[in-house]
């Protein structure tokens, strides 16, 4: 495990039947299988939302997730586990995530 | 004592309204309109941080870019005038700690403040992500834990009773020699001397088993006790020796013809008793350097084979009538109590040795005529007769 100097930042997108616009949080944890996200908006259990980010160079965009937990930390961020539900985006995510943990 | 921020938005409104939020929140705002005074508030004020708004009419990403320059360990957070997810991000990928949606409220604004001053990266992972155990799961793994502690408890200490039970259920051990001539405890361990291999074998009294096994040096006695601080031990010539309780039994002090035909011998902490089987009479020694007669009386069993001091009486061992004496300490030819022993009835096992562990008797045999089968340890109950 590696811990990057600055968190990385996440657009939140939902489907459109939830009718919620666009937000944004940070990313405490990113792993293949899914991350914690930390964020000021409001995040329901059980959840479907699209997250974007960048992974150095590459982007990705709206990897699908379920939100499997939710907390609420001391200064009321939201903070949630997320679980990747695309294989083929985890696959991607994790030849990302090899690759800025070999170097 | 408040920390410090500075605050850069160019519209009065929005900059009083700000810095009053933060005031809210508990922090020390210092205002400015444009940048120049922003970085003088950088430079002169040392903010911990810098909350910049982005608009139409200031550009934040060139501010974030320019604070950077002065103080790139300042942390920045933008108060967005719109909200805009990708601008968001944008930003944060810039160096911006924290972005505020609006409206700003005094809630969203303290929590990005003090989110912003306690911020750390992003943990990557190729192995799927531990989350904390599901609060049913820990549930019923602490009461299964508990019941197994508890189950297991019970179990031992059954286990334990019985181990006991049959501990004291169980009164003879056979030994795994055949030629015993005395025995004596030291401490939680029977010391029993087998004049064919010239070994005391110590056994742990739990068990019996031989714990060590230990060449007695010189002149092997024919009868020893082991006291508080020796080992006493008399040889068929009568020498007295005074040996140390150590794995080589090194010698102290030897007395030589101090007890002649002497058969058993203990000490009782102040002197010293010997028996001897011709004459079948008990001597009192004192403890000096030739181990002085302080006196001489008639044994009144019919063969002494073992003596032995319970912190009260003189106990003898006699082989003839298979009993236990106890002998009155100033008058020893008094026999105040005798115990007979029915184990030796049949006449398989001979007596040939006495021991005390501090509650019950123990008498070391072998068997009729000698070497015929192993030896044979006997504990007494005396409370029982």
């Amino acid at each position: 495990m590696r811990r990057s100097p600055n968190p990385v930042p996440a657009v939140l997108s939902f489907p459109e039947e939830a009718a919620r616009r666009d937000c944004w949080g940070k990313l405490a944890e990113l792993a293949p299988s899914g991350a914690k996200l930390s964020t000021r908006f409001v995040i329901e259990r059980g959840a479907l939302l699209f997250v974007s980010l960048r992974l150095g160079h590459e982007d990705f965009e709206r990897i699908a997730a379920s939100v499997t937990k939710v907390a609420t930390d001391r200064e009321g961020y939201r903070v949630a586990d997320l679980a990747f539900t695309d294989e083929i985006q985890k696959r991607r995510l994790a030849k990302a995530l090899l690759d800025i943990l070999a170097t | 004592m408040s920390l410090v921020i500075g605050i850069l938005c160019p519209e009065d409104g929005k900059r009083r309204d700000l810095a009053l939020l933060a005031g809210e929140s508990g922090y020390l705002a210092h205002p400015a309109s444009r940048l120049d005074e922003a970085l003088e508030v950088l430079r002169e004020r040392r903010p911990s941080l810098m909350l910049v708004t982005d608009g139409p009419d200031q550009d934040a990403e060139v501010l974030v870019r320019e604070i950077a320059a002065v103080s790139p360990l300042v942390p920045v957070v933008v108060a967005l005038g719109k909200r805009d997810a990708g601008r968001a991000v944008a930003l944060m990928r810039l160096g911006v700690c924290e972005v505020v949606a609006p409206p700003w409220t005094r809630e969203d604004l303290g929590a990005c403040l003090g989110k912003t001053l306690r911020t750390h990266g992003t943990a990557f992972s190729i192995v799927p992500l531990k989350g904390p155990l599901p609060s049913g799961t820990l549930y019923t793994l602490v009461v299964s834990l508990f019941f197994a502690l508890a189950i297991g408890h019970v179990a031992l200490q059954r286990q334990a009773q019985l181990r006991s039970a049959a501990y004291e259920e169980k009164k003879t051990w056979d030994l795994p020699y055949r030629y015993p001539t005395a025995a004596s405890f030291n401490g939680p361990e029977l010391w029993v001397l087998d004049w064919f291999t010239q070994s005391i074998f110590v056994h742990p009294a739990k068990d019996l088993e031989v714990a060590r096994v230990t060449y007695f040096p010189g002149e092997l006695p024919v009868a020893f006790s082991v006291a508080s601080d020796a080992l006493w031990a008399v040889t068929p010539g009568g020498k007295v020796c005074r040996r140390m309780k150590d794995d080589k039994l090194r010698l102290l002090q030897e007395f030589p013809g101090a007890a002649p035909d002497s058969v058993a011998i203990v000490f009782d902490g102040l002197y010293l008793w010997t028996a001897n089987a011709k004459t079948k009479t008990l001597r009192k020694h004192l403890n000096d350097y030739k181990l002085t007669a302080l006196g001489t009386w008639r044994y009144p069993g019919d063969r002494p084979a073992a003596l032995v001091f319970d912190g009260r009486f003189l106990w003898s061992l006699d082989a003839g009538s298979r009993e236990l004496l106890c002998h009155n300490l100033e008058r020893p030819d008094e026999v105040l109590r005798r115990v007979p022993l029915p184990e030796y009835r049949d006449g398989v096992y001979r007596p040939v040795g006495l021991a005390w562990d501090g509650e019950k008797f123990w008498t070391v045999a072998d068997s009729a005529p000698a070497g015929k089968v192993p030896a044979r340890v006997f504990r007494h109950s005396l409370s029982q007769r």
